[in-house]
């Protein structure tokens, strides 16, 4: 209530103004009332007819104010509790043997157990044209009234397919249904295969099945030391040996190859070892992968006596084409402002590794893991000897590509198919631009899609997580729109149309 | 300061020219020998024995031969008709320009000084103020000026007691009326008290006002109100209607009185003409 007077006040502050400059400006002349007299006021609604005739804008402007306070104080909102369900238009959600998860929602949809009240239904998909995530507002689900269990099967099916027919089933993105709540839905139930986030305002409804067994790549590296590319897989009840194929031209076909295999104690990643570079195919259950693995070639731009020896130690980081850059960036005193004023500034280069000494050295930091199995978090590069010796402080690595970072993601692994080939894994497309872009992807594929815009190409490919349940532990708590300002345009749309109507009834006598 | 026009010389000696005894009796209270005058016109009044006041050559000589004694022949006073200038000295004259209306009822009374008539004077407003009675030949024209300067416009205006009172007072014949007019409960019925009358309505058109489209306070200096409006043009629209009704109350064209319409901007002279024309037909 503070608010909507603190918004009133500042809102009457110009009217009032131009009340006092009215009153200021009045016209005063003298003249007979002989003739006048009928415009002297017997009763009170003459009297109140009258001032409304005189003051019938300000009158209206005093209405607008009061509506827009009350919109900006958010007094009443307007807002329908009504209920949005939400099908996950994702690839996950049509794989599946027997019965994919889109056919298990639209079942449970169609025998009334999702919501008992009113809903409207949507459906969350990428939009082709527009290279975006987008709500598709679909019509209420109506299965025959069949008590025939194949029937009513017959008509998920048929259902499904033609939601497959007319939607494109691939990556989503999970903030894309703030558009419901921004719509005015104050309750929202997201039906999915599986649900990998942590906290959310969302009712989630999970309709998928958890696989028996899997293995997902998580990252490749080239160990120049053992001159070999090291790939880590991470295993999920998954026990029987892994495939790996080689591409040789003269077969023109995958050929098994002999690979190192070792698992990595107290965790559940798995080190596979490839001595030559080539087109790779690991066979996994029901999927395979790509690798199109080449000896990462050094290009590191480097400056200052720490950075030359870090960049020696760097050969073992395989910088997947990108250049490299070694900033000696001494913490010595400055504010985190500062500093994080620097950090953006090298971070304007996509792909870049940044070193930073931070003041104070401790021994005590542990000289951890390589950068493989960070899973592209921020990690502890570990030091050479060399390093250690010249008693310098403790180094952090920092790999700037949120977007990677955000997906869990890891360099050179390629979640596609062939027809994916050279494609990075860049599942959020929005986040990177896309607008502007041509429409129509120039090339698509089960699991990817390419956008051109002149000689570039932005390819998305699906993520991890539409093939495996990666645990992000991430919240996801969208915001409920507070307010609903249709209603309080239509109310100052009104009372301006009204103001319009008095003003040409009164000043032009229409 | 208030001026004669200096049209009204020739004006006066133009209508002089034409004979106002010709077309009508000037002497109008000849039926009531109350206010017969001794005189020296050709209508004889009496005849009495000569007495030793009496002048030797008002002797009529051929009765003397007659009757061997001395007789006078006593004529009745020629004198022209009496006008009576009513002016109105209410608070509403003020909107009009008050030395337009001055110079204006000066000019008519010299025009008449200089034709031989007989001018009375009253200011009113709500009852008679003052009167300036028996003003006789130009040369007396500073004792209209200085009536009309010693005015204070001021209380509002009853012309119908006004003029009922003049009428049982003065028993006046011709009256002009001098005058906004804006006095709701006059019409013309009033004016039959007066065998002639000559209504000249001074009025500024609440147009001339130059009203805007804004918030309008009208005061009225007689009521001592004031009223708000906001002069759009619904109001607008309104106010000249009944201006026009109020207006319309007067027919310029009617046999029982002669009306004028008088702004503060136009040129006198044509009334003059006028009214003399309404006077002598």
């Amino acid at each position: 209530m503070f608010s909507f007077f603190s918004y009133l006040f500042l809102l009457l502050i110009p009217i009032l103004l131009i009340l006092i400059v009215r009153l200021k400006r009045r016209q005063r002349v003298i003249y007979s009332h002989a003739f006048l007299r009928s415009f002297q006021d017997k009763k009170l609604l003459d009297y109140l007819l009258r001032t409304f005739q005189i003051y019938y804008d300000v009158f209206f402007d005093l209405l607008l104010a009061v509506v827009l306070s009350m919109f900006l104080a958010q007094i009443v909102t307007f807002t329908p509790r009504r209920t949005a369900i939400c099908i996950d238009g994702s690839y996950s959600m049509i794989q599946g043997d027997k019965q994919t998860a889109l056919e298990r929602a639209i079942s449970l949809l169609g025998e009334g157990k999702i919501s008992k009240d009113r809903y409207r239904l949507f459906l969350l998909a990428w939009d082709t044209g527009r290279g975006r995530n987008r709500l598709f507002r679909l019509k209420e689900i109506k299965l025959p009234t069949e008590t025939d269990q194949a029937i009513l099967a017959r008509a998920v099916r048929s259902y499904t397919h033609d939601l497959q027919e007319r939607y494109t089933f691939h990556n989503i993105d999970l903030s894309t249904l703030q558009g419901l709540f921004d719509k005015g839905f104050r309750r929202v139930i997201f039906v999915t295969d599986r649900f990998p986030r942590g906290n959310t305002n969302l009712e989630i409804i999970e309709v998928g099945s958890t696989p028996e067994s899997f293995f997902q790549p998580s990252s490749v590296s080239y160990d120049f030391s053992s001159a070999s590319f090291q790939m880590l897989l991470y295993r999920f009840n998954y026990e029987k040996p892994i495939a790996v194929l080689r591409y040789e031209e003269m077969l023109d076909d995958y050929k098994v190859i002999l690979a190192s295999e070792q698992r990595i104690p107290g965790s559940d990643l798995t080190l596979i070892e490839i001595k030559e570079e080539g087109l790779y195919r690991i066979i996994g259950p029901g999927m395979d992968y790509i690798y199109d693995l080449k000896i990462p070639q050094i290009t590191a731009a480097v400056s200052g006596r720490y950075s030359r020896i870090v960049a020696d130690v760097l050969p073992q980081i395989e910088n997947g084409g990108f250049q490299i850059l070694i900033a000696d960036l001494p913490y010595r005193g400055e504010t985190g402002r500062t500093l994080s004023k620097k950090i953006r500034a090298l971070g304007r280069y996509p792909h870049r590794y940044i070193t930073l000494i931070p003041q104070r050295y401790t021994k005590a930091t542990p000289l951890i893991h390589p950068l493989e199995r960070s899973f592209s978090q921020p990690s502890y590069a570990e030091l050479p000897p060399e390093i250690a010796e010249l008693s310098m402080e403790s180094t952090r690595l920092f790999f700037q590509d949120p977007e990677r970072t955000r997906d869990g993601q890891t360099p050179l692994v390629y979640l596609s198919y062939l027809e994916a080939d050279h494609a990075t894994v860049f599942s959020n497309p929005s986040a990177q631009g896309l607008r502007g872009w041509k429409a129509s992807p120039r090339h698509s594929g089960i699991t990817s899609l390419v956008y051109t815009r002149q000689k570039d190409t932005i390819p998305i490919n699906l993520s991890a997580q539409e093939f495996f349940p990666v645990s992000l532990q991430q919240d996801l708590v969208l915001e409920p729109r507070q307010i609903n300002p249709l209603p309080y345009f239509l109310i100052l749309l009104i009372i301006y149309l009204a103001k319009l109507a008095f003003l040409i009834r009164f000043r032009l006598g229409y | 300061m208030i001026t004669i026009d200096k049209e009204c010389e020739a004006v006066s000696r133009l209508f002089s020219k034409k004979s106002v005894r010709a077309k009508y009796p000037v002497y109008v209270k000849s039926e009531n020998p109350i206010f017969k005058k001794k005189g020296t016109s050709y209508d004889l009044k009496n005849l009495r024995e000569y007495q030793p006041f009496d002048d030797l050559r008002q002797i009529d000589w051929k009765l003397y031969g007659r009757t061997d004694r001395f007789y006078v022949k006593e004529f009745f006073e020629e004198e022209n008709e009496r006008f009576y200038l009513l002016v109105d000295t209410s608070a509403s004259l003020n909107i009009f320009d008050l030395d337009y209306y001055k110079i204006f009822i000066a000019s008519i009374a010299y025009i008449f000084l200089k034709l031989h008539f007989t001018i009375n004077l009253v200011a009113f407003n709500y009852r008679v103020l003052k009167i300036c009675m028996n003003v006789k030949d130009e040369r007396n024209i500073s004792r209209v000026i200085g009536f009309l300067e010693s005015l204070h416009f001021e209380e509002k205006t009853d012309l119908v007691s006004v003029l009922k009172s003049v009428s049982s007072r003065y028993k006046p014949s011709t009256i002009l009326l001098f005058s906004d007019l804006f006095d709701k409960n006059l019409h013309p019925e009033i004016l039959s008290l007066f065998r002639r009358s000559f209504l000249l309505h001074f009025h500024t058109a609440i147009e001339e006002l130059d009203l805007q489209f804004a918030e309008t306070e009208i005061e009225d200096r007689e009521l001592e109100k004031r009223i708000l409006l906001s002069y759009d043009a619904l109001n607008r629209r309104r106010v000249l209607r009944l201006e026009r009704e109020f207006l319309s109350r007067f027919d310029r064209r009617s046999k029982n009185y002669h009306y004028f319409r008088i702004k503060d901007t136009a040129d006198r002279v044509p009334f003059y003409w006028q009214i003399l024309e309404s006077l002598y037909v």
